[in-house]
């Protein structure tokens, strides 16, 4: 079931400009809406021979993509959360990757102003570029490449988001 | 022989430290917080004040307490503090937990020692130590937080010898 194909973006009309939240328990990951290329039930999801450190895999355009579950430390889920029933799958450079979440917020257009994350909390391994102050929450501004970027680090060098598995086990 | 003002600030049941009068800035019990991965397990809060994004350090923590040995009540106020990472420059902003309100007291230059009798586990908080009489009458060092070391700690080293803080005065 396909829950949501969103519309690639009209530059014209200043896409960029719209930002998606992806709630993973208390933490709002920030994002651009042109980032998300489809929203899936977790219905969808493959568990069978799962990718390393990820949950399984989802189909889309004849491919099988990695699913990952982060924890609001940006930890490794091991397990689904039942909170988590969606998968956005991110666009990435060679394709996708599956990240699950409570929910996928679809700003209005507005104004996004990043300021910096504080020197003593920077980490040199994190996806996290700057920090968003919105109506009354903070969101943790980032990008699908730099997340799949952080997921191959936590794999310990093992790249299997440049590639997608060809069929499911 | 020059006296100056500091607040002494209670960290947990064990741990208290001090900054200068003009470092503490305004003290808070209802800041909204928001997590932030990845950080040091000492900061891993934010709060807003001022429209700016402020690191909110737990002190204890970063001592070296495991959470088995903290005491539940000493995260009740937050006190934001001000540092400047040169002379000159717009102030920086900072955060700590405290388990009580902040006391304010007078320090002599003669009350200074060395920061060791604090215990190692200051020196990379603390830059100077003052002795101070305990409610208990017993004279105890008090090591002199270091805001730019805890809040900027890749700022450039040249710069700290600028400024101009009561709490540094205190270097015996």
């Amino acid at each position: 079931m396909r829950v949501t194909e969103l519309q690639a973006p009209n530059k014209l009309q200043l896409a960029a400009e719209r930002y998606a939240l992806i709630k993973l328990g208390s933490l709002n990951l920030m994002l651009l809406q042109d980032g998300i290329r489809t929203l899936e039930s977790i219905a969808d999801l493959e568990s069978k021979e799962p990718p390393a450190n990820g949950i399984g895999w989802i189909s889309f355009q004849g491919s099988a993509w990695p699913v990952y579950c982060l924890t609001e430390d940006l930890g490794i889920h091991d397990t689904l959360p039942e909170s988590y029933r969606i998968c956005a799958l991110l666009s990435i450079e060679n394709g996708f990757v599956g990240l699950v979440c409570n929910e996928v917020i679809l700003m209005a257009k507005n104004e996004v102003r990043p300021q910096s994350i504080p020197v003593c909390m920077v980490s040199a391994n994190s996806p996290i570029t700057a920090l968003v102050h919105y109506e009354d929450s903070m969101a943790c501004l980032t990008s699908p490449q730099l997340l799949a970027d952080f997921l191959t680090f936590q794999d310990t060098g093992i790249s299997h988001l440049k590639t997608s598995r060809s069929h499911y086990g | 022989m020059a006296d100056t003002k500091a607040w002494i600030l209670q960290f947990d049941s064990q741990h208290r430290a001090a900054v200068g009068q003009r470092e503490l800035l305004h003290l808070d019990q209802a800041a909204s917080r928001y997590p932030f991965p990845l950080a040091p397990a000492h900061c891993r809060e934010v709060i807003y004040w001022q429209g700016r994004p402020i690191p909110l350090m737990d002190i204890a923590i970063w001592l070296g307490n495991s959470k088995s040995n903290l005491d539940m009540e000493r995260q009740k106020y937050i006190g934001i503090v001000g540092y400047q990472t040169r002379q000159g420059e717009t102030p920086q902003f900072g955060a700590l937990w405290l388990a009580q309100p902040p006391s304010l007291i007078i320090v002599s230059d003669n009350q200074a020692c060395d920061l060791s009798k604090a215990g190692m586990e200051w020196s990379p908080l603390a830059t100077a130590c003052f002795n101070h009489e305990h409610d208990t009458s017993e004279h105890e060092p008090v090591p002199v937080l270091d805001l730019m070391r805890i809040f900027a700690p890749n700022a450039d080293g040249m710069h700290k010898a600028q400024l101009k803080s009561p709490a540094y005065e205190l270097t015996p």
